[in-house]
């Protein structure tokens, strides 16, 4: 009890203090950050309330009204000029795909570098990056022409294949430093126990590591999902293309209608959206760990 | 007894440029419990890992049970390890972590959860086999982490430093269970240890290590009444033995020590006369006595007491350490007679620091 | 006690193993595209047919045409809303947030901020450029807005018009690119030791005085990060452009990328397509090799 009375004591003239700084200036701050907010918002509030409004609705009361009533007459017809659903399982089933198989060759390379420390990993993943770092235009027309001449043109397994590669070099350069500080006792335990080298790895780095794997796998979905230039060259079957490339070439078709712009806006945005409100922890820690190791 | 179970001839291991086991050689006997201490640095955690393969050497021989196992990877020398850290698997519950041995050789379930059961009796973990090792406290980590290796019945246990992230109480003990598990197993253990306390209290063999050389091997008591070098010397026993510099006497009976005083002990055995040598006198050997017809009359420094004992340090140069299992009436400033029996003045050479 | 290198060396190279899927996809899809496109550039190629190697040619051309300069010019010009913008943005909104509103309102709210400038980092661009296309669209959003506002006569065909459709596509990229800057330097920030602040607040520094003597200075790996790989970033700006002016109006808003993928896919001009790419990789380059070298530093510094 002494204790308390003492802390409240000694915290009063701090409080004094906080009082007279803050009073007013911390709403200020507040009220000013809030309307920064509402500003980057405001094209997602846009998009949505327009999506749902009748064309007769917008043309008489405009895009910034809220809409009288609610119609979705603009996200079905988009919906079916679209073709999404098919838009929206290819892009899931590439981005599923690459997910797996990239971080399954990430695993497998950082296991050799961060465990087995085999001589010249370092100069392996300076070019890894070095890789992935440069414009993928200075890829594109060979992997085009590659695609052509092995027939996989125009198939989700090219961009499949491709992305999954391109990826692991990202995702080995993570896990490998994640690899590097893994306990060496533990390895060593299980090399006594028995296990050989592959047992290890699926045994017991993988179980330990499956956070890690988690938030590479989340980000190379993601990523994958956004793609849009290789997909673009590779897919041009309308039955084959992702979301991404199908929100690419809205543009092109004659789109007047703006209740249907803001339709095919909102349900280009929307898997991104719920993925985001989903794995939104994942998401954010897993960006610095992309940009500051 | 006798039958050999490790043997070592001849190992080198070079790290780059530095030679960290040089030319060592050892042979263990099946059964027995034999430490490998030393300071830091100095090889034995390297031996020993390389006795379990971790490490690859540069060369010599390595017989496990007869064979030749330089170039069998650890996984099938048959040997357990108990590592400092513990090393559990952080995904498995205990009894995942004490049969993943087993499981990899493809034992089924039910009989490795009862191997699992069984050993969590021998070892007290009765209740805890579904506990997960983030859930254990240290002494029971320590446990688990013995279990893992017993439960496999190999051919050699190997200790790194396996206490020394327990508290000292708990030290203490698991000292002494797992010396006794040691006995109930008729196993063979290999120690590695910087605490020469372990290395007495639980080896029955102990070999010094130092700068990549077995500097002696022997049984406990052997190391400490006769330490081949000042090395040895110092490292065995608590507290440290004491050093001081010498001549002998022109009887060669005799040393003169170079404190304050000059004072010289009877050696009850004959040495080169006029040799420069480093005495050694361990703390517990030398006797409060009546200044009178001490041998050495100390200036005290210092006097801490702990009940049982009483430690004095004497304000010599260099300053000398004095157990004493009786109370000694003396206070910092007081002048302490002492004496020592011939056989405990230990001498080394001056230069070679070997024992002479 | 140290225990450099583990397993017998014998033993080691079984983990080279491990690596045969990674590098062989890495070489085919990766490398042997990068060195076939290197060549490229040296040829004159349809797309069909043999390549005629013309050697420097393409470069000689590059020299003299308006277009690559043109984009190589706007490319400078979107460092401004790829980098300086977003990076400023970026560290007074990680500040405010972090040292701010996180003490007054708490953590909850911080992060909603956050998590909300963040969002359009994470769209498919081109969903948000349908948005945009259509928000800048000469009887779009902004228009409408400034003639409600009585403005009327500043409204423009945004993303039609020469003058407006860079800084219009600016802004865009604006848009997405702080929520990047202030998620890295929000993380940063969490490194650094609160008792710096809260000394620095007995001292009497007021919250720009923090800013500039702790923050900044202390968030300097953050910020060096952000710098350079917007930087990279800006040397590849592609989607906005495709789906927003597709280059134009008039070739005002072309940007290295596109002009190689219009050679590539438009004009056949496969070797000028090329050259360009590869003036555009080794820029990348050259910056992603200062970036790691300072990466590794930094690794050398923990």
């Amino acid at each position: 009890m002494a204790d308390t009375t003492l802390t409240s004591v000694a915290a009063v003239p701090h409080a004094v203090h906080d009082y007279r700084r803050h009073g007013t200036g911390r709403w200020f701050v507040l009220a000013l950050l809030s309307f920064l907010l509402l500003l980057v918002l405001f094209p997602f509030f846009l998009a949505l309330s327009n999506s749902v409004k009748s064309s007769v609705d917008y043309a008489m009361n405009g895009p910034l009204s809220l809409p009288t009533a609610l119609d979705f007459s603009a996200l079905v017809k988009f919906w079916n000029l679209a073709d999404f659903s098919r838009k929206l399982l290819n892009s899931a089933i590439i981005s599923l795909a690459v997910a797996v198989v990239g971080v399954t060759i990430s695993l497998l390379n950082a296991y050799a570098i961060g465990i087995g420390k085999v001589r010249g990993s370092r100069v392996i993943l300076v070019v890894l990056l070095l890789g992935i770092m440069v414009p993928q235009e200075s890829i594109i027309y060979p992997l085009y022409y590659m695609a052509k001449a092995t027939g996989l043109y125009d198939t989700q397994l090219a961009v499949i294949i491709i992305f999954a590669v391109i990826q692991s070099a990202f995702g080995t350069y993570l896990l490998s430093s994640v690899l590097s500080s893994f306990p060496r006792e533990i390895i060593e335990a299980a090399e006594m126990d028995g296990a050989n080298r592959w047992q290890i790895l699926w045994q017991v780095v993988v179980p330990v590591l499956r956070p890690s794997l988690m938030v590479v796998g989340t980000f190379f979905f993601i990523w994958t999902w956004n793609e849009f230039l290789i997909p673009l060259v590779m897919l041009v079957s309308n039955n084959n293309q992702t979301v991404s490339v199908a929100m690419g070439l809205t543009r092109g078709q004659n789109m007047s209608d703006p209740t249907l712009q803001a339709a095919a806006s909102l349900l280009g945005m929307a898997p991104t959206l719920i993925f985001f409100l989903i794995f939104q922890r994942t998401l954010t820690r897993g960006v610095v760990v992309g940009a500051v190791k | 007894m006798s039958e050999i179970q490790i043997e070592l001839a001849n190992i080198d291991k070079h790290y780059g440029a530095f030679h960290a086991l040089k030319n060592v050689s050892l042979s263990i006997e099946k059964g027995s419990f034999v430490a490998l201490v030393g300071p830091s640095g100095c090889g034995k955690s390297t031996l020993l890992r390389s006795l379990a393969g971790l490490e690859s050497i540069s060369g010599g021989t390595i017989k496990i049970a007869g064979e030749v196992i330089n170039n069998v990877p650890p996984r099938k020398r048959d040997v357990a390890m108990v590592f400092q850290s513990y090393a559990l698997y952080p995904h498995m519950t205990v009894a995942e972590n004490l049969t993943y041995s087993l499981r990899i050789k493809g034992i089924k379930k039910d009989v490795a959860r009862r191997s699992a059961e069984e050993i969590a009796t021998t070892t007290g973990l009765t209740g805890l086999l579904d506990r997960y090792p983030r859930e254990l406290s240290g002494g029971q980590r320590q446990r688990v982490a013995m279990g893992r290796a017993i439960i496999r019945n190999p051919k050699a246990f190997l200790f790194d430093e396996p206490l020394s992230n327990l508290d000292a109480a708990l030290r203490v003990h698991m000292r002494k269970e797992i010396r006794a598990l040691h006995d109930r197993l008729g196993a063979t253990s290999v120690y590695v240890t910087h605490d020469q306390i372990e290395a007495m209290t639980m080896a029955d063999h102990v070999v010094v290590m130092r700068d990549g050389v077995i500097e002696q091997q022997g049984s406990p008591l052997d190391l400490y009444d006769r330490p081949v070098s000042k090395f040895v010397a110092g490292f065995i026993g608590s507290p440290a033995m004491n050093f001081l510099p010498g001549t002998i006497g022109a009887d060669g009976m005799s040393v003169g020590l170079d404190i304050e005083g000059a004072p010289s002990l009877p050696l009850g055995r004959k040495a080169e006369a006029g040799q420069k040598v480093t005495v050694g006198l361990r703390p517990e050997h030398l006797v409060a006595a009546d200044p009178a017809v001490a041998a050495l009359r100390l200036p005290v420094a210092v006097v801490e007491s702990t009940g049982s004992m009483t430690y004095l340090t004497t304000a010599t140069v260099p300053e000398l350490t004095v157990v004493e299992t009786r109370r000694i009436d003396a206070k910092a400033g007081d002048t302490i007679g002492v004496s020592i029996a011939p056989g405990h003045v230990h001498l080394f050479d001056a230069v070679s620091e070997k024992a002479i | 006690m140290a225990t450099p290198n583990t397993a017998s060396t014998e033993d080691k190279r079984s983990y080279y193993l491990y690596l045969i899927p990674g590098v062989l996809g890495f070489c085919a899809i990766v490398l042997l595209p990068q060195i076939a496109n290197l060549a490229l550039s040296f040829t004159a190629w349809k797309g069909v047919g043999i390549p005629r190697f013309v050697g420097l040619q393409n470069y000689e051309r590059m020299l003299s045409d308006g277009q690559f300069w043109g984009s190589m010019s706007h490319t400078l010009l979107f460092v401004i809303s790829m980098t300086i913008i977003p990076v400023v943005f970026g560290l007074v909104l990680a500040a405010l947030l972090f040292d701010y509103i996180r003490d007054q309102f708490g953590e909850t709210v911080s992060s909603l901020f956050r998590a909300a400038f963040y969002l359009p980092q994470i769209l498919p661009i081109t969903a948000a450029g349908v948005l945009w296309g259509w928000i800048f669209n000469p009887v779009g959003v902004i228009n409408i807005i400034l003639k409600g506002v009585g403005l009327g006569a500043l409204s423009q065909n945004w993303l039609g018009d020469a003058t407006y459709a860079l800084p219009a596509v600016s802004l865009v990229i604006v848009w997405i690119q702080v929520g990047y800057c202030l998620v890295v330097f929000m993380a940063g920030l969490s490194r650094i030791d609160p008792a710096l602040y809260e000394a620095a607040e007995l001292d009497g520094a007021g919250w720009w005085q923090r800013l500039v003597t702790i923050t900044i200075p202390l968030l300097a790996p953050e910020i060096f990060v952000v710098v350079l790989t917007t930087l990279i970033a800006a040397l590849k700006v592609f989607a906005p452009i495709f789906v927003l002016t597709a280059g134009g109006p008039d070739n005002a808003t072309l940007v290295p990328s596109y002009l190689t993928y219009y050679h590539f896919f438009t004009t056949q001009r496969v070797g000028y397509g090329a050259a360009i790419a590869v003036v555009q990789t080794i820029l990348t380059i050259g910056l992603a090799v200062i970036f790691l070298r300072f990466q590794s530093r930094q690794a050398g510094r923990e």
